[in-house]
């Protein structure tokens, strides 16, 4: 995991790997302070299995998807798939 | 450094930075640059500890060349800042080279790269790295105190990516363009998280290709795609922001598989040991 954050400190970066090969992992963000998330979005890498590649036949078995994720409050709760990268995203 | 002379490194620098009325500056202008090139980072060699390289040395005596090439670059230009030529990072020579040329280098440069067949191995194998990185800036710790600088000295880790497949003898033959899979994305976002965490300690991180050999973009005549790897460096490129934050994280920490433990690779390479390491 890493952590980033603005000048403003009104924006916020998460980094998280989930490396376990099978199983999703759901878990909660919460930010310090009392300023609420106004908006979370997530940018997920990941593909059907961990060696699955790109090549010139298939250039996008490995794709970014972005969702927009529901927050409440000083958190949000998200759902790392397997095998994946994900980069959120928080609006304080 | 390998194959170069002292006046040669000279020249480069009065070439790209120098503002008087001398023969390499001069050439510049006459080449179409008026204004000098302004080369802030300068790299004491490359390697110089492996058989690979033109020129490779023992750490004692790369030190004692380093010094001197040193000097003269920075009487040429006193802004430029020198990186010392660093192994791994917790390698015998990183401590000689740390100790004989802290007093004059703004950075010691490192090179990792890692990888595994195994998924395991290779999505945890990062943060081996990690440790050397904290070991490396532990020696340079100790440097900084025993020779009383005052300066900060940071770590350059200026190569680093996964890399196996095509680093082996056979595997070289047909080039060095590696085929990255999503274990490989994975790996790399773990180094960036790292790279995150440790910003204190390593200022500079690159990677030294970007297309095609152990690259994030694959090109031929007719076309490009986009490696796995791209992927996550450019999400980090475009929103991890210039603060590093700290987060806790109520996690328990997950055990890795053990990892065989440590041999020599193919190359005379150490394999790395076993790990237990955070998400």
């Amino acid at each position: 995991v890493s952590a980033t954050r603005d000048d403003s400190g009104k924006a916020v970066t998460l980094g998280i790997v989930n490396r376990h090969r099978e199983d999703a992992i759901t878990t909660t963000i919460k930010v310090g302070g009392s300023a609420p998330i106004l908006s979370a979005t997530a940018h997920e890498v990941n593909g059907d299995d961990p060696k699955v590649l790109n090549s010139f036949d298939r250039p996008d078995a490995v794709v970014v998807q972005d969702r927009q994720l529901t927050a409440s409050g000083t958190t949000v709760e998200i759902t790392l798939p397997a095998h994946s990268v994900t980069v959120v995203r928080l609006a304080l | 450094m390998g194959t170069g002379t002292i006046d040669e490194a000279q020249a480069w620098v009065e070439y790209c930075n120098g503002t008087s009325n001398t023969y390499w500056a001069n050439l510049r202008r006459k080449n179409g640059h008026e204004e000098p090139h302004n080369v802030r980072y300068w790299g004491l060699g490359n390697e110089l500890y492996g058989g690979w390289q033109l020129g490779q040395m023992a750490a004692e005596d790369y030190v004692k060349r380093g010094r001197e090439y040193a000097k003269v670059m920075k009487l040429t230009d006193p802004s430029i800042e020198l990186i010392s030529c660093g192994q791994n990072g917790w390698d015998d020579w990183d401590r000689v080279v740390i100790d004989g040329l802290a007093q004059i280098v703004d950075y010691h440069s490192i090179h990792i790269y890692t990888g595994h067949d195994d998924y395991y191995r290779n999505v945890f194998e990062p943060h081996q790295a990690e440790r050397a990185i904290r070991v490396c800036s532990a020696f340079i710790e100790q440097a900084r105190y025993n020779l009383r600088i005052t300066r900060p000295i940071g770590i350059a880790y200026d190569e680093w990516n996964i890399w196996y497949r095509t680093r082996t003898p056979e595997g070289r033959k047909g080039g060095l363009e590696e085929q990255f899979d999503l274990s490989d994305a994975l790996a790399v976002a773990t180094y960036l998280n790292i790279f995150i965490r440790e910003c204190e300690r390593v200022p500079i991180a690159n990677l030294a290709q970007m297309v095609n050999v152990i690259a994030p973009i694959f090109t031929r005549p007719d076309g490009i795609f986009l490696q796995t790897i791209y992927h996550p460096l450019r999400l980090y490129a475009e929103y991890a922001h210039a603060i590093a934050l700290d987060p806790p994280s109520s996690a328990t920490p997950t055990p890795c598989r053990p990892m065989r433990t440590p041999g020599h690779g193919r190359n005379g390479s150490r394999t790395w040991g076993r790990s237990s390491c955070w998400t």
